[in-house]
């Protein structure tokens, strides 16, 4: 006879999985909530771009009107000022802009911008707002005519101008009565865009049931991805990537196509497939671990089954740990952890170098060891495709109870 | 510094350097041997060429410590350590013939 | 039983060989990083200063690179420069205006002439020389109380070679080009024979470099001849021929612009080979003239280099000689002496120009531009052009002997001739692809890393909150703390 206590109830599969990507997703559901609220900036001061005004009176657009305070007690208005935003590498960047009642750029200031630390010094060193000052309000402000955009932080300096153009041209319309021009950015269709779609079609081709070639158009693949998308481009997925949609951050659709394209195929191919094409088809990093997995020899690592469970969960942890900062801070370059930032822009701190060596090193004799034990893609993939699965069980029970009841 | 390392640029210095390249040919052959290694002239080859890029590695990361770029030093020592390490590991996968356990999935 | 010990005798021998070959490995590793040193710190790869008075410095095969045409083009109508107001010539006219009495009331018509034409075309030239006058010096002035004392042993250094100077022209070309020529000249037997022993005894002299050329009347400046009366002339016609010479800043004190950094040292050794040069052609019996740092000049040094193939000419707009990089100043001398000329060279310098940008990058006065902007046509030719006002302010700006020549210090041809230096050049010049220049560009900007440009300016200066910076550390007999007996505040 066997004892009640005596027989462990099973938990069914996916018992913690499921509870802890119900956990996952209203924590990050909270957070976003909790971030939004806790970062309302305190509107900005004129003076910032209006330095001899007394006090600024706040108008409709987001503008204020700058007036020193004569001794007669009238007032004379010295300029105005007016804020706008545009998507810049990470983030929006916000910016306020003073005009003089004469129609010229008094000046420039971000206020505030989710720009990596070490590409936004490039904006200060260079004086980038500074070039803005003594322009007409409505100049096209064109980078590469009037302005020069900083190196390594073009996309940068492309928001910042496009916020200055738009916050000038509000100034401008309804503060002086001019007239001005639509600048519309033509669409960016080019080579990153163009290889991320044939990255795609390979892998669709790759991905046939029963292909001959599979082995080699992976390898292909991979290959492509690892140049391109890393070494060229240096555009691989990151976790701030997944953040940005989150917080919906998204670029400029018309000159970042690329994005576009590779989180919309990665998140459609998850749900109409039900696979993830990125981490072993075209994900540069990936690749680069393969490649050296290749000439070492490397073989998968398997630890025993209670530690790889609990290097599970640290990987599980870290990657929730990075989007919920990135939500908190409304900031999702804040978070990004990973480390081949350094191998395809050659840039990043000392920390993340020595981890990359110390990873690179390790993938000669191990299999992808950063992606099975660090990356926090895998598990955002993991949750992506394991709630759609989840959902889709729970669908076809509803459908299969009404059948039942129907045929009763 | 300056003085003190000039003997290291002589004729004479370079010529103890090569009986030592002399010694660690032969001391590869005989480890190489015993490993049951099967040379050819394409593996020695490779072979010489990897010893000689581990040695000017270090001696080029040495050369920018004597110029006093000390910054230069430890990146070049670094990235070119890395390289190295990494096309060793792939010379001696070739020379073993590649005979590993086969991968566990 | 013999056999046993026959075994082990083998079987410790092969050990004993792998192990010899063990210690070897170390041995020779441990000589790599001593043959490094040496290499690093060997004065014979400190071009221009180490050895050789012999003509050894000068060991690139220029053959192998000579062009018909130089690497820069002529495109249009051209004319010659007018110093007293180009480049940075207005600064002192305009200052020299304001001494006599000019101030800003009387109204940019009351300034002299040319002047006043140049800023009505160029008004940014104005704001910026105000800019200069009012702020920059007087505040220099302060700062260099303040801070000065660091590189006190730089400015000493750097003053000691004002003691001998050739001198400046004080009588018209007619007179002044022929002062040492005696009665009967000796004739050469060819112009080969010319060239060889010109270039032979400028080595003597102590040029590091020596290249000939016909002199192109585009390169002599306008107005104001030295020696002769002010204002307009014709170039004479007896300056058909012109030698460039030119020799090397201290290898650790370049390192160390723009504050322990100095131009004395190159200027002072290239005018004085220079002047034995023309001291020397004139008493052969033909006309020369010294154009030099120590002298003056009457034409600009930078192209006629660059038709003597001592060199391309560069982003930062200077000549880069395959020896030397960035690091050299010119002399030239204009004479008669028929010679067999040298063709200009080109070994990739405009290609890698086009792909490095470190000068601009980092030039703290911001005047170096990036991409094909610093392309310009400059009075009828293009070339790589700056842009001078701010190039000059920084100089106003900056500490320790004045000047700034960032750019040459962080120009990666500037390096010492060692063999690490001289294969990744030799790789620059055979790659035709342009994929090492881009790796080589990467590793000068990584492995050789500068300050911000912010860094190179003094503390709480209106352009920017630096420390003095300097590209690298002051050499270590410049350093004024390890002599002198004096109190360490920085």
């Amino acid at each position: 006879m066997i004892k009640k206590d005596q027989i462990k109830t099973k938990k069914p599969k996916d018992y913690w999985n499921k509870r802890a990507a119900i956990f996952a997703i209203v924590s990050i559901i909270i957070t976003w909530i909790i971030g939004y609220a806790i970062n309302n900036e305190a509107p900005p001061d004129c003076k910032m771009v209006l330095p001899s005004a007394d006090f600024c009176k706040p108008l409709d657009n987001d503008s204020f009107e700058g007036v020193i305070q004569n001794e007669d007690r009238t007032e004379t208005i010295v300029g105005w000022a007016s804020l706008n935003e545009a998507p810049g590498y990470a983030g929006p960047v916000k910016v306020m802009v003073g005009i003089d009642p004469a129609g010229t750029v008094l000046g420039t200031y971000v206020t505030s911008n989710s720009e990596t630390p070490n590409y936004y010094e490039r904006i200060e060193n260079e004086k980038f707002l500074e070039e803005f000052i003594g322009l007409p309000v409505i100049s096209p402000f064109k980078i590469g005519e009037e302005i020069e955009a900083v190196t390594r932080a073009t996309v940068t300096s492309n928001a910042i101008a496009e916020a200055v153009r738009t916050a000038s041209y509000t100034i401008a319309e309804t503060q002086l009565g001019l007239e001005v021009e639509t600048i519309i950015e033509p669409i960016k269709f080019g080579a990153p865009e163009i290889a991320i779609l044939g990255l795609y079609l390979v892998g669709y081709i790759g991905h046939r049931g029963n292909f001959k070639y599979k082995k080699q158009v992976r390898w292909l693949s991979l290959i492509i991805g690892m140049v391109y998308l890393g070494f060229i481009f240096n555009i691989p997925v990151t976790v701030a990537n997944f953040t940005s949609l989150l917080l919906g951050y998204f670029p400029n659709w018309r000159t970042n196509l690329y994005w576009f394209f590779l989180m919309g195929g990665i998140l459609f191919v998850s749900t109409v497939d039900n696979k993830n094409p990125y981490c072993q088809w075209f994900c540069p990093f990936g690749a680069a671990q393969e490649c050296l997995g290749a000439i070492g020899g490397a073989r998968l690592w398997s630890p025993g089954k209670s530690i790889r469970r609990n290097l599970e969960w640290i990987q599980r942890g870290l990657a929730f740990g990075a989007i919920i900062l990135g939500l908190l801070m409304r900031n999702p370059g804040f978070s990004s952890f990973e480390i081949f930032g350094n191998l395809f822009s050659f840039t990043g701190s000392w920390p993340q170098w020595v981890i990359l060596v110390i990873v690179l090193l390790l993938s000669l004799f191990i299999k992808r060891p950063w992606c099975n034990y660090l990356c926090p893609i895998d598990p955002i993939m993991d949750l992506v495709l394991a709630s759609h699965r989840w959902i889709k069980q729970e669908f076809r029970k509803i459908w299969q109870l009404k059948n039942l009841k129907k045929n009763s | 510094m300056y003085e003190k390392f000039a003997y290291f640029t002589t004729p004479q210095f370079w010529f103890f350097m090569g009986i030592l390249f002399v010694g660690v040919a032969v001391g590869l052959k005989v480890f190489f041997e015993d490993k049951g290694f099967e040379m050819n002239w394409w593996k020695w080859l490779l072979t010489a060429l990897l010893w000689f890029l581990i040695f000017f590695s270090v001696m080029a990361a040495f050369t920018f410590l004597g110029e006093g770029e000390t910054r230069g030093f430890w990146i070049g020592l670094a990235l070119f350590g890395v390289i190295d390490i990494i096309l060793g590991v792939g010379l001696w996968r070739l020379l073993s013939g590649g005979k590993k356990v086969p991968a566990k999935s | 039983m013999s056999e046993k010990t026959d075994g082990n005798a083998k079987l410790s021998r092969r050990e004993f060989l792998k192990a010899t070959g063990v210690a070897s490995a170390v041995l020779s590793l441990a000589g790599a990083s001593a043959g490094g040193v040496g290499a690093g710190t060997d004065f014979d790869t400190f071009t221009g200063w180490g050895a050789s008075f012999e003509g050894g410095d000068q060991y690139f095969d220029r053959k192998a690179y000579e062009v018909d045409e130089p690497t820069y083009k002529k495109v249009g109508t051209s004319r010659r420069a007018d110093p007293r107001v180009e480049g940075r010539g207005h600064f002192g006219t305009y200052k020299k205006a304001k001494g006599a009495g000019w101030t800003p009331d009387q109204g940019i018509d009351a300034l002299p002439p040319h002047l006043a034409a140049f800023y009505k075309e160029n008004p940014d030239s104005q704001v910026a020389a105000d800019y200069r006058h009012d702020v920059l010096e007087p505040l220099q002035k302060e700062n260099q109380k303040k801070y000065g004392l660091q590189w006190q042993l730089s400015k000493t250094w750097s003053s000691a070679y004002s003691a001998v100077k050739p001198a400046r022209p004080d009588s018209p070309p007619e007179e002044w080009d022929y002062r040492n020529v005696p009665d009967e000249a000796l004739k050469f037997k060819t112009p080969d024979h010319a060239a060889e022993l010109i270039k032979k005894v400028a080595h003597t002299f102590g040029a590091t470099l020596v290249g000939i050329t016909r002199l192109n009347p585009d390169w002599v400046y306008s107005h104001d001849l030295r020696g002769a009366e002010k204002g307009p002339y014709d170039v004479p016609e007896h300056w058909e021929y012109a030698i460039a010479v030119t020799t090397p800043h201290e290898w650790g004190q370049m390192a160390a612009n723009p504050t322990y950094g100095l131009s004395s040292d190159a200027y002072n050794r290239s005018s004085i080979a220079g002047a034995r040069l023309e001291s020397f052609i004139q008493r052969l019996g033909y006309s020369a003239r010294l154009h030099s740092p120590n002298s003056g000049y009457d034409l600009l040094a930078v192209p006629v280099c660059i038709d003597a193939g001592i060199g391309e000419q560069g982003r930062h707009i200077f000549s880069i000689a395959p020896e030397l990089g960035s690091n050299h100043r010119p002399a030239i001398i204009t004479t008669s002496l028929p010679m067999t000329i040298d063709k200009p060279i080109d070994f990739g310098v405009q290609d890698f120009c086009k792909n490095c940008q470190i000068c601009a990058d980092y030039c703290p006065g911001n005047s170096i531009f990036n991409g094909d902007d610093a392309i310009m046509t400059v009075r009828g030719y293009e070339h790589w052009y700056l842009d001078p006002d701010a190039c000059y302010n920084f100089w106003g700006t900056a500490l320790g002997n004045g000047g700034c020549r960032v750019c040459l210090a962080v120009c990666p041809y500037s390096r010492k001739a060692n063999w690490v230096h001289k294969t990744a050049a030799a790789i620059s010049r055979v790659d035709p692809t342009g994929l090492a220049d881009l790796s080589l560009v990467w590793m000068q900007d990584t492995f050789f890393p500068s300050p911000e440009k912010e860094e190179y300016y003094p503390p709480n200066h209106p352009d920017g909150d630096g420390w003095n910076a300097s590209y690298r550390p002051g050499p270590e007999w410049m350093l004024t703390e390890k002599w002198f007996d004096v109190e360490v505040t920085w």
